[in-house]
């Protein structure tokens, strides 16, 4: 069944029959959410309306992880299997994660200016986000660094690998400062400790991040295999015009 | 394991040769070095309490400066398809880079520092343990800039994407060398800094052999 829907042409025909139901819902559940999360909650008693950011930066901040280790999964089936879609997702996920690394920054910084006092602080949890952005950066660089795209993708599917088992080490060692940030109140094994009237926007907004994201992933899956196509397609044109001219003279 | 002592033998040879590249990494390890003070001014308590962190981050950039042409060289004169092809497994190949690499660049500069804390005016005890931690930090940055540089061969720039690769993945070691320094000068328990980075070590190294092994066969294909 798997393996039937990994060839590529069968992949996309599915992944278009998906893909305007995947949209509508994300459609659905930023309406949803974002109504839920911006307008109906009730300002926190302490942060005040600020507390909304929550429902922006968490599902951002799970994305982030989420899609990089969605990115090593891939990598290792491309470097296992050899199987041209895996690196294809591998490749396609790496801006959205980025972006929403960035998003997920940007949000904290904007919540820890009126809630800290400050927009930065060198906290455990921060500094090793920060890390992971500058790690999809040096990935994106690396598959981009290579004449040959192919050749891109396999290296960057390597790094990602390593990235993937150096990333619990960053996490651990920026534990040693003085951690500012607040930590998990979703999930933990005691059940969540947040307010339910907050908690069932914020798991809406979650959700609808995670199908965003597969959306994203599914279009621009779609752009890199057009763009490995046309490239094949163009050499190819361009050896059989090189053959021509070579039998003309 | 005669595989490992013939590409060592050849690796040292070929770098002794070329002594002016090494003596580039020290040299840009001084003068960086000294120019801190000229930025920071002379106060001496500012110079001494951030000697240590300047001490490692210039060292870091440092090591990273004659990695692009680590495995570029064979690469170019097809040595690097011989030895992939030859019957030695690459393992030992890339072992012998690392030991040459850690030999020639880094400890070079783990013998300059004792030199180049005086002008921060570092206590000679403060200096040794910073000599300590960069000789237990020294292996694992190696191991970091070996990854980089096996992961970066053939690219288009090559000598911009090794610090790209190498620096976020090297701030653990930052993180644990400087720590294992200051929290041991403050006499706080700083026991677990220097396990850490010990464990770093031990743990990039063989990490780093597997993954240049593996990116070379993937370059090469």
């Amino acid at each position: 069944m798997i393996m039937r829907f990994a060839q590529p042409a069968r992949f996309f025909a599915l992944a278009d029959r998906i893909a305007p139901w995947l949209w509508g819902l994300v459609a659905l559940g930023l309406a949803v959410g974002l109504v839920w999360g911006l307008v109906i909650v009730e300002p926190d008693y302490q942060q005040g309306e600020t507390v909304r950011i929550m429902y922006i930066h968490v599902p951002s901040a799970w994305m982030a992880m989420f899609v990089y280790a969605s990115m090593a999964v891939a990598s290792f089936v491309a470097l296992v299997w050899r199987h041209p879609l895996a690196e294809i997702a591998a490749v396609a996920s790496a801006p959205i994660g980025a972006a929403f690394t960035f998003c997920s920054l940007v949000t904290g910084s904007l919540w820890g200016k009126p809630m800290w006092g400050t927009y930065w602080e060198w906290d455990g949890r921060m500094t090793s986000v920060l890390i992971l952005f500058f790690i999809y950066l040096a990935y994106m660089a690396l598959v981009h660094a290579f004449e040959d795209p192919a050749q891109g993708r396999r290296i960057a599917s390597i790094f990602a690998l390593v990235g993937a088992l150096i990333l619990p080490v960053i996490k651990f060692s920026v534990d040693w400062w003085n951690t500012l940030h607040q930590s998990s109140s979703v999930f933990r094994m005691d059940g969540p400790t947040i307010e339910a009237s907050l908690l069932w926007p914020l798991l809406v907004m979650g959700l609808t991040f995670q199908l965003l994201y597969f959306a994203l992933l599914l279009l621009r899956m779609r752009s890199e295999m057009a763009a490995v196509r046309l490239r094949s397609a163009r050499l190819a044109l361009m050896r059989r015009s090189q053959t021509n001219e070579a039998m003309a003279s | 394991m005669t595989g490992f002592w013939t590409c060592f033998r050849r690796e040292w040879r070929l770098s002794m040769r070329r002594t002016g590249d090494l003596l580039t990494v020290v040299m840009f390890f001084a003068i960086t070095l000294s120019l801190f003070p000229f930025g920071l001014g002379v106060g001496k308590a500012l110079l001494q309490q951030t000697a240590p962190a300047i001490v490692w981050v210039v060292g870091m950039l440092a090591v990273l400066l004659n990695l692009d042409t680590l495995f570029a060289r064979d690469e170019r004169s097809g040595m690097l398809d011989q030895i992939l092809l030859a019957p030695i497994v690459s393992l030992e190949y890339v072992l012998a880079k690392w030991l040459v690499h850690w030999l020639l660049t880094a400890l070079p500069l783990v013998a300059m520092t004792p030199i180049m804390t005086l002008l921060y005016f570092l206590p000679g005890q403060v200096t040794g343990l910073l000599v300590s931690s960069l000789l237990l930090g020294t292996p694992s940055l190696t191991s970091l800039g070996l990854i980089a540089a096996s992961l970066s061969l053939g690219a288009r720039k090559s000598s911009l994407l090794i610090p790209l690769i190498a620096l976020p993945l090297m701030i653990p070691v930052l993180i644990f060398g400087v720590g294992a320094v200051t929290l041991s000068q403050q006499a706080m328990n700083g026991a677990s800094a220097w396990y850490a980075l010990a464990g770093l070590a031990c743990l990039l190294l063989p990490l780093s052999l597997g993954t240049a092994s593996l990116a070379l066969h993937h370059n090469r294909s």
